[in-house]
């Protein structure tokens, strides 16, 4: 009897792991095999213009709003997650949590309606990685919110006693004692913020528009290209070169999203360092 | 041996500076919300002394010794009335710094507590926030501390690394070391040996004894024969109040009150 459970309980654990497993290979081979023609140096080397089958425009746009959303949301975040967990209380803690709430159920096609409504039309931005970066930073806003949020709140009560008994100052308690643990979690959600903002589509149709040229210098008024977009408009185009296209930027989409995680972890890892056996 | 003596050399250095007085605690009461966890402690905590708080389990021990380093501060609801002084002045007064006064109060938990940092950074962090060593002299605190403590022939190969590595006895001994560091004139110890092996425990138990020659020591403990061993006084609680507060010859041998009778030959604990 004991037996049989036993073996339900593996083998349900094993389809759960297959539902996750073939998916993704199955994903990555699809890509690849529809992919393959134009798996070739010139591919990260040409651009859209003209019909052309390369990603160079989509690759530039995408880690150029990385980047942005990674300079405006990451501070923000980081800072508000922080002041939720170490200084925030009562009222004030509850209100920016509920906000910060809301704004992550908030769907990502109603942030890039509003940011065009707003950003592009009222204040005049027009089509512009100023535009994207700031509707792609609201989106991922939550996320970074509640992991350094999470992160802090998880340091073992023992560490900040410790701190407190040595009279440390708030400041180096959060520098010294608490930020190292916290790392990791706060790293990995500005990992999974930034593979969000590589992944999402819609705000960026609204806000970045789209362009077959390499992005242009100038924060506003300049319509870019990114790597869904490439996906998105390739894939609707009538040849089959075009379609073998949408398929190489999906499968670029994908390996940029995995370096993305594999860097976080290699950061974190770095962090662990003296965190290493650290009971929490 | 010469250690001991290097050790007495810069504490009469020190002594000399600050006339200690000990901790003289006044009426002092503390509750949470509606519940009263000490009520109408008075007692002396001899300077220079080892005062052993002992009672059973929820008699108000360890809420006694936090408020020596007002630790209760951070915690909403909780509320506390009457005086601690240290040294003649009140550390609950008005316009007294939580900081400054927890430079000079050490503490000592449960279970050992290092900081994500390096073993070095473990001891110099709070020198060097409260301004007391420059980045050289750090290097020097940390050896000094480390030796003080009998650390430092395990850990000198490997100041750099992680405290996380060390045993559980040499993480508590580290966490004295980081307290020494500040050079207080107090020290609270909340049960330090009670997660500790023995040969640790004695280990321990020896530096209490030797820091006694300069530091004035409140220890928690469960452990009577502890107590004994290690203790000038004994101060004993039960349910939030003083029972009794007597040398430990007397306390041990001849105790003026029946419960503290009961408790010490086993009947009540």
């Amino acid at each position: 009897m004991r037996h049989t459970r036993g073996a339900i309980f593996w083998l349900l654990c094993a389809i759960a792991l297959a539902v996750i497993v073939f998916p993704l290979i199955d994903i990555v081979v699809t890509l690849v095999r529809v992919a393959a023609p134009l798996l070739r140096p010139s591919l990260f080397a040409t651009t859209t213009q003209a019909g052309g089958l390369g990603v160079e425009n989509g690759i530039l746009g995408s880690l150029l709003v990385g980047a942005g959303v990674l300079i405006v949301a990451g501070p923000i975040g980081v800072l508000a997650g922080l002041y939720i967990a170490e200084f925030a209380s009562g009222r004030p803690r509850a209100l920016l949590r509920f906000f910060s709430e809301v704004l992550s159920g908030v769907p990502s096609i109603v942030v890039g309606y509003v940011g065009y409504v707003v950003l592009v039309k009222a204040l005049g931005w027009g089509y512009s990685l100023l535009a994207a970066v700031v509707a792609l930073s609201m989106l991922i806003l939550p996320y970074v919110v509640k992991n350094t949020e999470v992160a802090f709140e998880s340091v073992p009560r023992s560490l900040r006693e410790g701190a407190a008994a040595l009279g440390l100052s708030r400041l180096t308690t959060i520098r010294r004692v608490l930020l190292p643990p916290a790392l990791p979690l706060i790293v990995s959600g500005l990992v999974l913020a930034e593979a969000i903002a590589t992944g999402e589509t819609a705000p960026l149709l609204f806000t970045a528009n789209w362009s077959d040229l390499n992005p242009q210098l100038g924060l506003t008024h300049n319509p870019f290209g990114y790597l869904t977009g490439t996906v998105y408009y390739s894939f609707n185009l009538p040849s089959k070169g075009e379609h073998q296209l949408a398929f190489a930027a999906a499968l670029v989409t994908v390996v940029m999203i995995l370096l993305m995680v594999i860097a976080g972890r290699l950061i974190t890892m770095r962090a662990r360092r003296m965190t290493a056996n650290l009971e929490v | 041996m010469s250690e001991a003596m290097g050790l007495a050399g810069t504490r009469a250095e020190s002594a000399e500076g600050t006339a200690t007085e000990g901790v003289s605690v006044r009426n002092l009461g503390v509750r949470y919300r509606d519940r009263v966890l000490l009520e109408g402690i008075s007692t002396e905590f001899r300077p220079r002394r080892v005062t052993a708080i002992v009672g059973p389990t929820g008699c108000g021990k360890t809420t006694l010794l936090r408020s020596i380093n007002r630790m209760h501060d951070q915690a909403p609801g909780m509320r506390v009335t009457g005086s601690v002084s240290i040294d003649g002045a009140d550390i609950y007064a008005p316009g007294v710094g939580v900081r400054g006064l927890r430079r000079r109060v050490g503490m000592l938990f449960q279970r050992p507590n290092p900081f994500p940092q390096s073993i070095a950074d473990n001891i110099s962090l709070a020198p060097r926030a409260h301004g007391l060593v420059s980045r050289r002299e750090a290097a020097h605190l940390v050896e000094e501390r480390l030796t003080e403590v009998g650390l430092w022939e395990a850990v000198r190969g490997r100041l750099n690394a992680s405290p996380f590595h060390l045993s559980g006895g040499q993480q508590q001994l580290l966490c004295l070391a980081r307290a020494l560091a500040l050079s207080p004139d107090v020290l609270l110890l909340d049960e330090p040996t009670s997660s500790l092996d023995p040969a640790t425990t004695e280990h321990i138990e020896r530096l209490i004894t030797q820091l006694s020659e300069r530091v004035t020591i409140l220890i928690v403990t469960h452990n009577l024969a502890q107590a004994a061993r290690i203790s000038d006084d004994v101060l004993f609680l039960m349910a939030g109040r003083v029972v009794e507060a007597a040398s430990s010859r007397t306390f041990f041998n001849d105790p003026g009150d029946e419960r503290s009778r009961a408790y010490v030959s086993g009947r009540i604990g």
